[in-house]
């Protein structure tokens, strides 16, 4: 289970789902110049990028269709001063629930001078989300608005690898219960999506705006301060392929772990979507 | 032509080949080249996560023969320099996209390499050069005579050592050089794979089921044949494939 690799007539499909409550206006770290809206989206542009770059084969030639991407956003609309669930792709891709990396790689909001890491020298990049915050955290319709996208997905794909969706919030939800279920049974709702290579795979990511211990792939969400606990029930336990992965990439990973960090950084935020996004592409 | 010194024989080389199943020919990112009367063979294997490997893969095997190394460290090093420069200059300095700009100087192009020359020396034999996990196997009597590089079924999936286009990375493929001989008799078969089909081979050998005889008896139709059914049963990845049967017959060329 969990091993199925990545090819255009078996791509996988990743969903982003990305807080933009008003605390996500809260800077990272006392001192920080980004705030928490404007790390998430310089995270979910880079790892866009990466999904992009990793399609890109041949010179010349659009990126292979090796993913499905859908971005929701939760929390202030980006389209009307009220709060929402809605796609947070731009331009014509604004309607889309989950798009083919090809389209994604077509239309970017706009192309910037940016860095893509510290270490690295200004290069042109293609951005295809700006921060937003306002509003509470409607969490639960979240996860019910990409169980909803996903559900036709599965049924599309059934031997693909399964669905990764990742969300990335630093507050609590604030519209559980909604439709009479709670967070917990909106996630267990969609994490019993699957495929013939495993169930929907639920990764969270807590961020902090203070400076606290963070929490990598626990074992364990009893320590946890609020909400630790009910991001650690709500996610997937990390596949054997992935926790290898992670292993690769020098966290120590411990049995039963789970698909979250809690109090996350920016680079804790970037290794996650990296590690979290990081599939076998066998399509030559 | 071969040299020869010794009783007469002669090097008849076949290559078979076929995409991952739903890859257009066009896609394939093996490349292999057979130089029968030059006694030369290259088999390169692009590497999946690799920009551009069907071109850098092309550009190995050809150079191979057309211009055939000394194989050791040093000459190899010149060799893959050369080829690397080749390549570079091959390489549009305008860029379709921002995504093809990205790859080709974050990633580049890279794959495994096997080249073989056949010898006509104190006897008939081959050297090889190999950086990867494209395998040559030997075959003396149905039997496996010798691996080069060797490797168990269970080595394959790991990290193989790679040939880089990026002259930026010449050390390490420097590094991952290994060198090879052999002596030939009459009716020896030597089989070169890429590492889907090798990796079969291994495991079936390591399991002592029939690999080698399968192998060196195959034609055009059986090698597609076999690569569909194994396929279809799961025996074997989906991947490009490559096979060159280099067969011993007694007798003048």
């Amino acid at each position: 289970m969990y091993e199925a690799p990545i090819s255009r007539s078996r791509p996988a499909c990743i969903v982003f789902l990305v807080d933009r409550s008003a605390s996500m206006a809260e800077r990272f770290g006392a001192d920080g110049e980004l705030s928490l809206a404007q790390g998430a989206a310089n995270a979910l542009n880079n790892i866009l990028f990466e999904l992009c770059l990793r399609s890109q084969k041949e010179p010349g030639r659009p990126p292979r269709h090796y993913f499905d991407v859908g971005v929701f956003g939760y929390g202030q609309s980006a389209k009307a001063r009220s709060e929402a669930v809605e796609p947070a792709l731009a331009g014509p891709l604004q309607e889309r629930t989950i798009v083919p990396i090809p389209e994604v790689a077509t239309h970017p909001l706009a192309i910037r001078e940016m860095r893509r890491s510290e270490d690295l020298p200004l290069s042109k990049m293609p951005v295809w989300l700006d921060p937003v915050a306002g509003f509470g955290t409607p969490m639960c319709q979240a996860i019910a608005t990409a169980g909803s996208s996903l559900r036709d997905w599965v049924s599309a794909h059934p031997d693909s690898f399964p669905p990764i969706v990742i969300n990335i919030s630093d507050g609590e939800v604030t519209d559980s219960p909604y439709r009479g279920a709670d967070l917990r049974e909106w996630a267990q709702r969609l994490t019993t999506l699957a495929t013939s290579d495993g169930n929907v795979l639920l990764f969270n990511v807590f961020l902090s705006s203070r400076q606290a211990p963070i929490s990598f792939f626990p074992a364990d969400g009893a320590h946890l301060p609020r909400p630790g606990g009910d991001l650690f029930a709500i996610s997937s336990p990390l596949p054997p392929p992935m926790q290898r992965q992670a292993e690769a990439s020098g966290f120590r990973v411990a049995d039963g772990a789970r698909g979250l960090v809690f109090n996350a950084d920016l680079a804790s935020l970037s290794s996650f979507l990296v590690i979290g996004t990081r599939l076998s592409v066998n399509d030559r | 032509m071969i040299e020869r010194r010794t009783d007469p024989m002669r090097l008849e080389m076949t290559l078979y080949w076929l995409p991952k199943s739903d890859s257009a020919s066009s896609e394939f990112e093996d490349a292999a080249v057979a130089a029968e009367a030059d006694g030369l063979l290259a088999v390169a294997d692009g590497a999946t996560e690799a920009y551009d490997a069907r071109r850098w893969v092309d550009t190995l095997t050809q150079a191979f023969v057309a211009a055939p190394p000394a194989l050791q460290p040093s000459a190899m090093a010149a060799w893959v320099s050369s080829a690397q420069q080749r390549f570079q200059n091959g390489s549009s300095r305008q860029f379709a996209s921002i995504f093809d700009e990205h790859q080709a100087l974050r990633t580049g192009a890279f794959g495994t390499l096997l080249g073989v020359r056949f010898t006509n020396g104190d006897g008939h034999g081959w050297q090889a050069v190999s950086v990867g996990d494209v395998v040559l196997f030997h075959v003396r009597r149905g039997q496996l005579h010798q691996a080069f590089p060797a490797m168990a079924a269970a080595d394959f999936g790991t990290t193989p050592g790679l040939v880089h286009a990026s002259p930026a990375r010449l050390d390490a493929t420097i590094a991952a050089l290994r060198f090879g001989h052999g002596m030939i008799s009459p009716a020896d078969v030597l089989l070169v794979a890429t590492d889907a089909l090798a990796h079969w081979a291994l495991a079936r050998h390591e399991r002592r089921q029939p690999a080698w005889e399968v192998l060196a008896e195959l034609d055009h139709v059986g090698f597609e044949q076999l690569i569909r059914d194994l396929r279809a049963s799961g025996e074997l990845n989906d991947d490009d494939v490559t096979l060159a049967v280099v067969r011993a017959r007694e007798g003048p060329a």
